[in-house]
């Protein structure tokens, strides 16, 4: 038996988003087990379904003292707003279409 | 991904109902089966959107080790990393059509895609270049913003991860503007209002001409672009015109605002002079691609060690 | 933003070491935003250097807040960098070279450096005044060793690629003199145990990869230091990147 991730994509338009895992003896009845499992009531997309091993995962370690200088802050567009603000002058605000 | 035929969703061959459900304002995901018309639109557009996001990064380059504020070098370098960025994710989507980031690099340096327009242009002052990024930024944003709604939906995703990171180029541009005007010496304060003049009237071509003055109507058809290239231009002044003249500059005489149609009116643009000079290769362009070229071929023997490597156990 | 209390009873050869870090960070995150600039089909890679030369210019100012009168002053700390003669620049030899051009040497340089800068944190480490600004680079630090010692691996694995690799290694052995060399340094810091680490370290992950001739390159490395070749296109480097800056002193801000 191997265990298996399911992604689905619900609507058009949206992301694949993880919705949980099954555990199969093979590759059909992992998709036809995440299909029984995840999706009998829903209308989709599309589904995928990946075995675990072949999943590569990165976590981050919360134990570590991962202080980074100074955040990111110079990366947000806040930042360089407050600075303007500052100084006196408002900028308009971008749309976020 | 195999190709997916969904319920309302054209029949695989069935041009005409594929233009028909675009018409009607459909949507293809990733997967979907898709005429080869349309799948070299997506990819005409988007390649010459990756390509404007990489080529130019020799300019900052040069700017950087000239810059004369070191801690700028950071968020720049932030920027840099974002328009990479940005090439790569849309890299990635051409890839899932079947066109190799290779194929595209080439493509460019065997002249099939252009550079955008205000890459002609050098930037020849400190306090030109955020005008310079100012101007011409927020003309992509507004190009891009109008992308995000296509009808080719990881294109729209492309454009709105995008959109995130540009505010962020948008206000740092805007800020730097507004420090040099503020509390600059007056020639550094010239330097960007005079770059602000300048670069008004090359990202006021950054559109295209108006509907009229193109030959290619496969647009409409298509939807992976959406809107007329004068409704954009027209977008980008109400935006920016504001932005300018606070900065001290009026960058046209003759903008006027129609009271009822609420359209810009604006020194006539000399198009003529546009497709001549779309024809042409400026020297900054000509050093960009040699720049392009020295770089991607210097680096090929890294790309053929990693493709030979062993793979991991 | 991490507030560090600045530490005025540094010493003096402490400071020296720190006004050599300083320096050495701006150069090298220089150089990874120069590379950065130089177009590759492995955009994963301009992507990874662009984000640790951010870290390197982040450290850069976290060090140079130790070095200027009024920390809180930007205006102080552009100075410092922009108001220094190139020879007044703490720089080893192998930071003076540009080295953008091919990424064999880019590599080789950048793996050395990060592997002499692990040694440097970690006798830093033990000095009071300067346990937080360490503790606040260690982590990324390691991440980039990590980086440097994938591209060495990887680039070994293949023929071609290790035999670049160890013409570009012999290339930069003439600069490894006067790596970790504090002139006026402190008492406890020794250049020759800690040029012996890094030599140790460099060579102990080397030497399984079969990169040819780089018995000298670690001989040298681990030797008494000495001053390096001149590199007469670095006082120009530096002049070119102060040349705006200089063209008016009345300015208050360049932005």
């Amino acid at each position: 038996m191997h265990e298996y991730e399911a992604f689905v994509r619900f609507r058009k338009g949206e992301p694949l988003q993880h919705v949980g895992s099954v555990r199969a003896p093979d590759d059909d009845s992992a998709v036809e087990a995440a299909y029984t499992v995840y999706l009998r009531r829903d209308t989709f997309e599309r589904l995928w379904v990946v075995g675990r091993q072949h999943i590569l995962e990165l976590v981050p370690d919360p134990d570590a003292d991962r202080r980074r200088i100074q955040d990111t802050e110079y990366r947000r567009p806040s930042f360089f707003v407050r600075r303007l603000a500052g100084a006196g002058y408002v900028p308009p605000r971008l749309s976020d279409d | 991904m195999t190709a997916v035929v969904r319920d309302g969703f054209p029949a695989i061959g069935d041009v005409d109902g594929f233009v028909a459900y675009i018409q009607a304002g459909g949507k293809v995901e990733a997967g979907d089966w898709m005429p080869d018309e349309y799948k070299k639109e997506i990819i005409k557009i988007a390649g010459f959107q990756a390509i404007l996001e990489v080529v130019p990064m020799p300019l900052f380059r040069k700017w950087m080790y000239f810059a004369p504020t070191l801690w700028r070098r950071r968020p720049l370098l932030g920027k840099i990393q974002d328009e990479v960025g940005h090439c790569h994710i849309t890299a990635r989507m051409l890839e899932d059509l079947g066109k190799s980031r290779e194929e595209l690099f080439n493509d460019y340096l065997e002249g099939r895609i252009p550079l955008n327009y205000p890459f002609k242009f050098p930037v020849e002052s400190w306090g030109e270049l955020p005008a310079m990024l100012l101007l011409t930024n927020s003309a992509a944003i507004v190009q891009f913003r109008s992308l995000a709604h296509g009808s080719y939906l990881p294109y729209c995703r492309v454009m709105k991860k995008i959109m995130r990171e540009e505010s962020f180029h948008f206000y740092h541009a805007l800020q730097l503007c507004h420090e040099l005007v503020t509390e600059g010496t007056p020639r550094q304060r010239a330097q960007v209002q005079e770059g602000l003049a300048k670069w008004w009237n090359i990202a006021i071509y950054q559109f295209g001409p108006p509907e009229g003055l193109t030959k290619s109507r496969d647009w409409r058809k298509w939807r992976v672009k959406v809107d007329e290239n004068e409704k954009l231009r027209q977008q980008w002044i109400g935006m920016l015109l504001p932005i300018v003249r606070s900065l001290g500059v009026e960058p046209d005489p003759r903008l006027e605002r129609d009271p009822e149609t609420g359209e810009w009116h604006y020194s006539p643009l000399d198009w003529d002079q546009f497709f001549r000079l779309i024809r042409q290769r400026t020297p900054l362009e000509e050093w960009y691609i040699e720049e392009f070229r020295r770089n991607y071929e210097g680096d090929l023997w890294v790309m053929k060690a990693l493709k030979e490597l062993p793979a991991a156990a | 933003m991490i507030e560090l209390t600045v530490k005025r009873a540094m010493s003096d050869p402490i400071m020296a070491i720190v006004r050599a870090w300083a320096d050495e960070e701006i150069m090298f995150a220089t150089y990874l935003l120069g590379r950065s600039c130089a177009a590759s089909p492995d955009l994963e890679k301009i992507l990874a250097m662009a984000s640790i030369g951010q870290d390197e210019f982040g450290h850069a100012e976290l060090l140079l807040n130790l070095l200027v009168p009024n920390p809180s002053s930007r205006r102080d700390r552009e100075r410092y960098f922009f108001e220094r003669g190139p020879s007044d620049f703490r720089i080893c030899g192998l930071l003076k070279l540009e080295l953008l051009d091919d990424w064999a040497m880019f590599v080789a340089r950048a793996f050395l450096y990060e592997e002499a800068e692990g040694v440097r944190l970690r006798w830093l480490a033990q000095r009071p005044q300067l346990a937080d600004v360490v503790a606040a680079m260690a982590r990324e630090e390691e991440e980039h060793r990590r980086y440097w010692r994938w591209w060495i691996s990887a680039l070994a694995k293949h023929p071609e690629a290790r035999e670049r690799l160890g013409a570009a290694l012999a290339h930069l052995s003439p600069y490894v003199g006067d790596v970790l060399w504090a002139e006026d340094g402190a008492p406890s810091w020794d250049p020759l145990t800690l040029r012996k680490q890094w030599a140790d370290e460099v060579s102990s992950f080397l030497l399984p990869l079969k990169v040819p001739d780089v018995e000298a390159l670690i001989a040298r490395m681990g030797e008494e230091p000495g001053p390096s070749p001149e590199v007469p296109s670095f006082t120009k480097f530096i002049r070119e990147q102060q040349r705006i800056y200089r063209s008016d002193p009345e300015a208050v801000t360049w932005g």
